[in-house]
């Protein structure tokens, strides 16, 4: 019933960890880089490296490894599909299964688990940093990343803005839909049977009152944004301006260490 | 028919860092031709309480039983339809093109014919003081907050519920609306015999209207009774952070002063004849 | 009310007008002929049923409408000159019905910071007027809150610290109170009290009777025009006239009409239980 609040994926968990601490902006390439890592291993040596390191801040992160891993659920339909694929369609290596026509093969069940361990350092380093990371603090952090494109024309401070807004009222509206779902299932409305078609036209009831009520929103949001002398991103300060430590630095410069001892020694 | 609740629990999100226990340990029965307030502060429980008077929420622990049999899974579209209930500023739920359309889907979900579903949705809509001739073909978007707030009423009148639920109907209204929308459920509540919940921040409103309130703090069943026996000790509601009726209030602070006056008064009527009989002042 | 010296002048409406375009029924005067002048450090309330026109004359205040016909001085500036509108702002905050819309960061202190950040006020400042106005709403303790997880009382303090911290001469307050619940009723009214003996002048829009007894001066606001305007006890003698309107007096005053009815002598005062007690145990 409770759609709304059962997903957790990626959502943020104050702490005082190591990585809570951080910097966004270091996370972020050191994230990046962390992800260039992961492409670039190939061999077992070089994936137990990268599962030494994930580990090591998932326990230190202060996360609930049941918490985490229950936000992980969607995900491993994923990793099974992707399994499923190359061990039925990826050909090569020496034939192990004859079904009628089709074959599995050694080299599709290798590459299937490579492709799996890959999405899951993906996936866990990623939600490391979202789950450390406050949204505002990762929103902050792309501003930043994105000034140099203003001087293009990219609105960055209105983009930045916009994100904030969407993230102060994801929270609001998932409880508005299902204050909605629930006002409909009161009068007999259906949300979960029948064919896609139906389906499709049974959320009707649903949408029309939550896009009124989101217009209503952004109309009085826009009003009291303008009682309070919001013009733009032109002559704003701000309350926190992002500070980098030495330890930020320490950060991406070691995982730029990890890469280029991957990269060097060929693991 | 009777909806009684044996020690029923309920937490959102078990086993997670946002786990709350939201309501604890209910028991209460609802009698047929009840008219029952439930008090509390926000986040004491109320609103996810009345969700399991209708099936929406199951509790997590504890049972529910409708008229002496316990709800199981196939039960619940039928008790959906047999208690209705209407959610705080139910004008947010309106979505179709017309105001006949809207008050209609409930019927139509039921499955009834055409002219059934005219039948209840007329007959809905001059419940809450509509006119359906007048308004049916119109737009519920370009009506007043009020009738907007009416049309949702309708929309759950016409399933013809045995029980009405109502959270907070007249929140956000000035003192004429909420009135007449009280007026109006204790019309349905005495003649069509409707069985009413009402879920109320304010001890004014349900004082002089309800049988039986129930007051809730922090999800536990913190007093139950008639309005005289919840109001007796003023203190102890005084703590909760839930005022009294003022009339109430004033009865009690001038028997604090050493005036002997009556505690169970709601109404300005019967206070005015408590404290002219108090002064000694003959009534005509 | 300012008491000892002579009152200043904060704000003055004259003659102010408001017409807007309907759908279905063509124009629509809103407020019509409206003047009056608000002096610095007063409380005000203002009454009206639904549609009375509150919101609409609220938005006038600080230059969120501009009237059809007539003006507005908000601090000797003119509101119909849009260069003045930014300073106006500034000196006439707002707070609004629903706190969920007005809300904008998705934290407590980030939300109070936005006004000041939209001055170009520097960061230190910034911080330190954040601390201060939330020390004063009394909500130091959730700096760090998501606001969705505030209640509504919580949601509507963290909003008016958030027009404090923007250093306003007065506060305008549009039905802050409509959709909470006692508990946090009693907390707004509290802090705007406090705010408005902090000297800060308040403009309270509501149509809760009960919240009008505290005010200096009450006006009464009827299908866009002033009905009646004065202190609360005068307001409320007019009880017949407040109910004929859609509006209603709190029940101890109707109880101590009832009783002036039946002879009992009672000072024409009395707007609360406390002085009702004491009246009849004189």
């Amino acid at each position: 019933m409770n759609m709304f609040r059962s997903i957790t994926i990626g959502q943020y968990l104050p702490g005082d960890s190591l990585l809570h601490r951080l910097d966004p902006r270091a996370k972020f390439i050191a994230l990046l880089l962390f992800i260039v890592a992961i492409f670039l291993v190939n061999t077992y040596w070089g994936y137990l490296i990268l599962a030494v390191i994930v580990t090591t801040f998932l326990f230190t992160s202060g996360i609930p490894l049941s918490y985490f891993f229950r936000g992980l659920r969607p995900v491993y339909y994923i990793m099974l599909f992707t399994l499923l694929i190359h061990i039925f369609f990826t050909k090569g290596g020496s034939v192990l299964l004859r079904l009628g026509p089709a074959t599995i093969d050694s080299y599709g069940i290798y590459l299937g688990f490579y492709m799996v361990l890959r999405i899951i350092f993906l996936v866990v380093s990623t939600s490391l940093l979202t789950l450390t990371t406050s949204p505002i603090a990762l929103t902050d952090a792309l501003e930043y990343f994105m000034k140099p494109l203003s001087y293009l024309g990219v609105p960055a401070h209105e983009i930045a803005m916009m994100m904030t807004i969407a993230l102060r009222f994801i929270p609001t509206l998932m409880e508005e839909s299902e204050k909605i779902m629930k006002a409909q299932m009161a009068r007999g409305a259906d949300f979960e049977s029948g064919n896609i078609i139906n389906r499709a036209k049974n959320l009707v009831p649903l949408l029309v009152p939550l896009f009124v009520s989101s217009f209503r929103r952004a109309d009085e949001l826009a009003i009291a944004m303008e009682a309070r002398c919001y013009r733009g991103g032109m002559g704003r300060t701000r309350l926190r301006e992002l500070q980098a430590t030495p330890r930020d630095f320490l950060a991406v410069a070691v995982a730029g260490l990890i890469i280029a001892v991957i990269a060097g020694t060929g693991l | 028919m009777q909806i009684k609740l044996e020690n029923v629990s309920h937490t959102y999100m078990p086993g997670t860092p946002f786990e709350t226990r939201a309501l604890i340990d209910i028991n209460l029965t609802i009698e047929q031709g009840e008219y029952l307030a439930i008090i509390g502060q926000t986040g004491s429980g109320k609103s996810t309480l009345v969700q399991h008077l209708n099936g929406l929420l199951k509790p997590t622990s504890g049972r529910i039983l409708i008229d002496g049999k316990e709800v199981d899974k196939t039960a619940y579209r039928e008790i959906r339809r047999r208690v209705g209930l209407i959610f705080q500023f139910p004008e947010q739920q309106l979505f179709a093109e017309t105001v006949f359309e809207d008050v209609a889907f409930g019927p139509k979900n039921l499955g009834l014919p055409e002219a059934e579903v005219r039948r209840r949705v007329e007959n809905a809509m001059l419940l809450v003081g509509l006119d359906p001739q007048e308004l049916g073909d119109r737009s519920p978007f370009t009506l007043s907050g009020g009738q907007m707030r009416r049309i949702a009423m309708a929309g759950v009148l016409a399933m013809e519920p045995e029980v009405l639920i109502l959270d907070e109907p007249a929140a956000g209204l000035d003192p004429r609306g909420k009135k007449e929308i009280l007026d109006q459920i204790d019309r349905l509540h005495r003649e069509e015999g409707l069985t009413v919940v009402l879920v109320s921040h304010s001890m004014e409103d349900v004082a002089s209207r309800a049988k039986h309130l129930l007051v809730l703090v922090d999800g536990r069943q913190k007093m139950y009774g008639t309005p005289a026996e919840v109001f007796r000790d003023g203190q102890e509601l005084a703590e909760m952070g839930l005022g009294l009726p003022q009339m109430c209030l004033l009865m009690h602070k001038l028997r604090a002063a050493g005036k002997d006056v009556p505690t169970d008064i709601f109404t300005v009527e019967d206070a005015r004849d408590a404290i002219l009989k108090m002064l000694g002042v003959p009534q005509t | 009310m300012y008491r000892g010296v002579s009152p200043i002048e904060i704000i003055r409406a004259k003659g102010l007008g408001f017409k807007y375009q309907q759908a279905d029924t063509g124009e629509c005067w809103a407020l019509r002929d409206i003047s009056f002048t608000i002096n610095k450090g007063e409380f005000i309330v203002i009454l009206g049923p639904n549609g009375s026109g509150k919101s609409t004359l609220a938005k006038h205040l600080n230059a969120l409408l501009l009237p059809t016909c007539g003006e507005v001085w908000v601090n000797g500036l003119l509101t119909s000159d849009e260069a003045n509108h930014w300073q106006i702002r500034q000196l006439a905050g707002m707070v609004f019905q629903n706190p969920d819309n007005q809300i904008v960061a998705t934290t407590v202190e980030e939300d109070v910071a936005f006004g000041p950040e939209n001055l170009g006020v520097p960061s230190a400042e910034i911080r330190a007027r954040v601390d201060e106005a939330l020390e004063l709403v009394g909500m130091a303790g959730y700096k760090k809150h998501a606001p969705h997880l505030l209640s509504g009382g919580q949601k509507q303090r963290v909003a008016i610290a958030g027009v404090i911290a923007m250093r306003p001469e007065c506060l305008i307050l549009d039905e802050p109170t409509a959709m909470l619940d006692p508990r946090g009723r009693i907390e707004v009214m509290e802090t705007v009290q406090r705010l408005n003996k902090e000297g800060i002048t308040v403009i309270l829009i509501t149509h809760f009777m009960e919240e009008a007894v505290i005010a200096d001066r009450v006006m009464v606001l009827a299908d866009g025009r002033l009905a009646m305007s004065g202190t609360p006890a005068e307001v409320f003698m007019r009880g017949d006239e407040l109910r004929a309107l859609g509006l209603d007096t709190p029940p101890v005053v109707r109880l101590a009409q009832e009783l002036r009815l039946a002879g009992v002598e009672l000072a024409p005062s009395v707007l609360t239980v406390e002085e009702l007690v004491s009246e009849l145990c004189r």
